[in-house]
């Protein structure tokens, strides 16, 4: 058989790579920025720039460290191993040239709009819908250069890292496309398609398999690459790979609903959820046992080379978050963990640990070999390493901490009856928590910075390799299976079989949860005293999503006793019916809004906002000057009302040419009481305006109901 | 052999060093945050008092612990040296050592089950110290185990030390439990596969993987057959319907023999211990917006208390009524699920006592002027008197 020479080129593996440290660095510094936001709302400076706000940071954060640092990760994991394992070169150079220029402009893009407060309010998929555009032309150019390289491959088999590679491009292309549907208003503005509960089930459908299908099956197959790579070991077990890498893609996507138990989703999507969650374990820790076993015989090397040091406590973080998740997807241990900070704290298990962890691994790894030479500093690796691990033990154990403190203070009760402490005595408990949480996070970065310095002098050191010549026979056009080669073999020979298996596989937990939301009635019962926003209403609930709000405040009450005292009657699902995007939230730094509505005046919110420690002393958070500012923009009004009632939201026959009146009539209304009852000057054109506006809506609704049952 | 020990030794070593660093920053960390969480509680209000104390007993404890740690880590150290010596001659000193530090390690042990029965007054800065002295624990214990095994080491042949790694429990359980095979054997599982050099095993999935594999199956079977099929275990609002009614008979209960179960119908004016009480309240939640003295201010969120004019009736029944239901239109929150009846009938108290005090920039009157009836049970704002009126 005729051998043929070709060559790997460095050049994309070597743009990713330094993409993912200068990411890494960025998105984590904004990190910590955040969590010292938490501590001191000073840092803010909304007094000076609306745009730094902890609302308008922290999906910079989310979006910096997933998509940015973690996407070009998996990028430079895929651009160096593929080849590789296919023995080919890329398929298009150019197209991995876009692929790259087109990834970071879209993080560019996604920085930049979110800070100016565009935003589509869903937590991971903030970005407006021409980004969601761009993401997903990019995503193609990327899957077209993956498959071009498989078909031309000269390694008959695929290797198990390649089916985790499919496997995630194709779920991630579903799940971008399905969440992302919108309708625009303007072009940076555009509404979800969905609404309420169901937009709920579709937005974390789509969150949880982000993490599933971006954080970490691309993750496992970086490190089915890398791990025997650096340890020189065989994979431990060929038949563990098969059982792990079906099993996990297929129970991964019915998740999705743990993220919203005791919330008004229907039960019986939340208990597939549970044991979906359950399920789980098993198939995630086939990978982190195949991972740990591969290094049986290899753990005196272990002890010391920096890198499997890295690749051994990103897998073991791997296993626990992968157990702690299904634990807090059972309702009682949920119960304490949902909204508080136990959730960050997993999650940054997670993120901290395997993919942080796995990529500094990588890159220590890859970094001397494209510059053909070696690295710097094991040393400084080594204590990369310890500050890592010090920063991520002293991140999550204040988190786990300050979650219990406000879980036991949130649910005490006098013997009389009432509840034993106010929102604000918690907050005040849970602060030194986050300037603990703070300092970790500080110290994790510090390594990162120790990283870069190292990799600098490596790059330093060495000289680019830009192609690496390698030669292989050419496939042969007949093949005949030896004997003995088991079934599964043949889908690795392959590939759009295995892509269109993965996608069945993945779509079929998504059909089942989606389809009976969507259509069954009896999952969202009516509640006819539910109205649409009058239009200065909606005007402040797109304000209420532009600073972020849902990034502190959930507009979800659960059906506990310590809830419904707290912030009133527990939420139903049929008073979201008109909510596009729904704003439930995930975490509460703050209280609950769903019935803020009536509960303070309209001067209280016009101070607070102002500054929130006018009215709560000791309160955390941001002022918001820029709203006293800005004239509410009302000639969005007509599209805004338009585009709802495309949706299906009943707005009269025509009420977009009436909407700005009926809005300038209530603005004028609640201006006028201001300074009536309080002496506050304010134009009736401010955003503050609306804002009030809709916060003294929230839950309003229904109380109108229940006065209406009890005049009966 | 000896060389790799070393290597080994030597790695130990620094894990040593990162421990202590870790326990030094667990300790110091545990310390500022008293600092930061007696400012906390100072503006949250709650009582925390003799915490800090029981910090410093902790914090002693922890300081303390480190020594017992410090030289049973010497010991370890010297114990490993003579293990790879065979020096036995020093063996009888390790031994002593050793012995001096048991006893040590068991008294830290008694004061930390004392612990317990002060576990309500913990704060953050106990809970921190306590993991540096569980930790610390842990420590001494790895290094007391460990020097142990090569104490015992110390007699015996190079044969008798593989049979004794052999027979050592923990090490063939875990290679029974995963079904792995000998290193050896590797060849035989190869599956020939090479991609890019990374070759595959072919080992068996460990058993205990495939049975709790199917176990999660089963789980999630029997979780929904209950919860849905035969509707044996609660769903989400039968279980808060529960909830809620458990917790209105016990609060029943409770006020059943309670003097402090006070309402509208029984509201009386306090002593002066219960309208401070009451003051003291009042500065936390209600001076945002009726500042603390109770007169507001101009352009202030809620009305001024302290003058004769009331926009929902100024006497006690009614002020105990504005506070327990308040005046959800006018912004006014009800109190009724954060404040225990006594709590509002001693706000209630400060508030009838600042009746007239007239503080500087108090807000101008709202409402109506209210003037005193001799019927105590007034239930709301009487009619303007026009014979009050001056």
């Amino acid at each position: 058989m005729q051998v043929e020479q070709f060559s790997y080129d460095n050049r994309a593996p070597k743009l990713f790579a330094i993409a993912t440290v200068f990411w890494g660095v960025i998105g984590m510094l904004i990190g910590v920025i955040i969590a010292f936001q938490l501590a001191f709302p000073i840092l803010n400076f909304s007094e000076y720039l609306p745009h730094l706000a902890f609302g308008r940071l922290r999906p910079v954060h989310t979006n910096a460290v997933i998509f940015a640092f973690v996407g070009n990760g998996i990028f430079t994991a895929v651009y160096y191993s593929l080849p590789r394992l296919l023995k080919t070169s890329m398929w298009s150079s150019k197209l991995s040239k876009i692929h790259f220029w087109g990834w970071q402009s879209i993080i560019v893009l996604a920085a930049v709009t979110l800070m100016f407060g565009f935003t589509t309010g869903k937590e991971y998929a903030e970005l407006e819908w021409p980004i969601d555009i761009l993401i997903t032309l990019i995503w193609v150019v990327f899957g077209i250069n993956m498959f071009g390289t498989i078909l031309t491959r000269r390694e008959r088999h695929l290797y198990v890292a390649i089916w985790f590679f499919i496997a995630s491009w194709v779920t991630v292309a579903m799940l971008h496309i399905v969440n992302s549907f919108e309708i625009p208003v303007s072009l940076f503005k555009s509404y979800s398609w969905y609404a309420g509960v169901q937009d709920a089930l579709v937005q974390w459908w789509y969150g949880h398999n982000a993490v599933a299908f971006f954080l970490t099956t691309p993750y496992l197959g970086l490190m089915y690459y890398f791990l025997p790579k650096a340890a020189d070991r065989p994979v431990y077990s060929y038949r563990l790979s098969i059982v792990h890498f079906w099993s996990l893609i297929f129970l991964y996507i019915w998740a999705g609903p743990h993220h919203l138990l005791y919330t008004a989703l229907p039960d019986w999507a939340q208990s597939l959820g549970t044991v979906f969650s359950i399920m789980l374990i098993l198939p995630s820790w086939g990978g982190m046992l195949n991972g740990l076993f591969t290094l049986r015989g290899a753990w005196d090397k272990v002890r010391e080379d920096p890198i499997l040091k890295f690749f051994v406590v990103a897998v073991t973080c791997y296993g626990m978050s992968t157990f702690e998740g299904p634990m807090l997807s059972l309702k009682n241990v949920n119960a304490i963990s949902h909204y508080s900070d136990w959730t960050v704290a997993h999650v940054h298990i997670g993120a901290l640990g395997w993919n942080g962890f796995m990529t500094f691994g990588m890159l220590y790894w890859l970094f001397p070999r494209l510059f053909n030479t070696k690295l710097y500093s094991t040393k400084l690796a080594s204590s990369h390493f310890w500050l890592g691990t010090l920063g991520i033990i002293l991140y999550a154990i204040p988190m786990y901490w300050s979650a219990f403190r406000s879980y036991f203070m949130m649910t005490a009760f006098t013997p009389e009856g009432t509840l034993e402490y106010q929102f604000m005595d918690i907050v005040q408990t849970v602060v030194p928590f986050y300037i603990m949480r703070a300092v970790g996070g500080t110290i994790f970065l510090i390594g990162v910075c120790v990283m870069v310095y190292n990799l600098y002098k490596t790059v330093q050191a060495g000289k680019f390799v830009e192609e690496e010549t390698a030669e292989a026979p050419a496939l042969s056009k007949e093949y005949i299976a030896p004997k003995n080669s088991i079934w599964h073999a043949f889908i690795e020979r392959k590939p759009i079989l295995l892509l269109v298996l993965s996608l069945i596989v993945v779509g079929i937990g998504g059909l089942i949860e989606l389809i009976p939301t969507f259509l069954v009635k009896e999952n969202i019962p009516t509640i006819s005293s539910v109205k649409p926003y009058t239009p200065l209403e909606l005007q402040g609930r797109d304000i209420y999503v532009r600073e972020g709000c849902y990034n502190c405040h959930s507009q979800m009450i659960r059906p506990f006793r310590y809830e419904v005292t707290r912030y009133g009657e527990y939420s139903k699902a049929g008073e979201f019916v008109y909510d596009h995007p729904f704003q439930w939230g995930s975490k509460r730094t703050g209280p609950d809004l769903a019935r803020v509505g009536g509960k303070y005046s309209d001067s209280w919110h016009f101070n607070h906002l102002l500054d929130p420690t006018s009215m709560v002393p000791g309160s955390i958070m941001p002022s918001y000057p820029n709203l006293f500012e800005n004239s509410l923009d009302i000639s969005s009004t007509r599209s805004k009302i338009h585009a709802m009632r495309k949706m299906g939201v009943p707005y009269v026959e025509n009420y977009e040419s009436t909407a700005n009146d009926d809005l300038q009539k209530q603005a004028n209304k609640i201006s006028e009481g201001l300074s009536k009852d309080n002496k506050i000057e304010i134009g009736a054109d401010k955003e503050i305006i609306a804002v009030i506006a809709y916060l003294q809506r929230l839950g309003r609704d229904i109380k109108l109901q229940n006065k209406g049952q009890a005049s009966n | 052999m000896i060389e790799k020990q070393n290597k080994i030794m030597k790695q130990l070593l620094i894990n040593l060093k990162h421990w202590y660093l870790l326990a030094l920053v667990f300790s110091c960390l545990a310390v500022t945050n008293t600092f930061a969480e007696d400012q906390a509680t100072a503006v949250a209000a709650t009582s925390t008092d003799g915490g800090f104390d029981f910090n410093i007993i902790l914090f002693i404890v922890a300081v303390l612990l480190l020594l017992p740690v410090y030289v049973l880590s010497k010991t370890f150290i010297l114990s490993f040296k003579m293990f790879m010596s065979k020096k036995s001659g020093k063996a009888l000193k390790v031994i002593i050592a050793f012995a001096l530090i048991i006893p040590s390690a068991h008294a830290e042990g008694s004061v930390f089950s004392s612990i317990s029965s002060v576990i309500k007054t913990f704060d953050t800065a106990s809970y921190l110290l306590l993991t540096v002295i569980v930790f610390e624990l842990i420590v001494l214990a790895v290094l007391g185990l460990r020097s142990i095994g090569y104490m015992k080491g110390l007699h015996m042949t190079e044969e008798e030390l593989k049979k004794d790694y052999e027979s050592n429990s923990f090490s063939s359980l875990w290679d029974k439990i995963n079904s792995f095979r000998p290193m050896e054997d590797e060849a035989a599982i190869d599956t020939g596969h090479s991609y890019d050099g990374i070759r595959e095993l072919d080992n068996v999935t460990p058993p205990w993987f495939t049975t709790a594999f199917l176990f999660t199956i089963v789980f999630a079977g029997v979780y929904l057959w209950r919860y849905h099929v035969a509707q044996a275990a609660p769903l989400q609002i039968e279980e808060f319907n529960k909830e809620m009614a458990e917790a209105k008979k016990e609060r029943e209960l409770f006020l059943k023999d309670q003097s402090n179960n006070i309402d509208e119908s029984s509201v009386v004016m306090m002593g002066q211990a219960d309208i401070d009480a009451g003051k003291e309240l009042f500065g936390t939640t209600c001076k945002p917006c009726h500042a603390d003295h109770g007169g507001s201010m101009v352009g202030g969120v809620g009305p001024n208390l302290t003058d004769e004019y009331w926009l929902h009736g100024g006497s006690i029944v009614d002020v105990f009524k504005s506070i327990k239901y308040g005046w959800p239109e006018k912004g006014m929150i009800s109190w009724k699920e954060q404040y225990t009846p006594k709590q509002m009938s001693q706000l209630t108290s400060f508030i009838m006592s600042i009746k007239g005090t007239n503080p500087p920039g108090a807000k101008e009157p709202q409402g109506e002027k209210y003037v005193e009836q001799s019927a105590p049970a007034a239930t709301s704002a009487p009619p303007a008197d026009s014979t009050a009126k001056k």
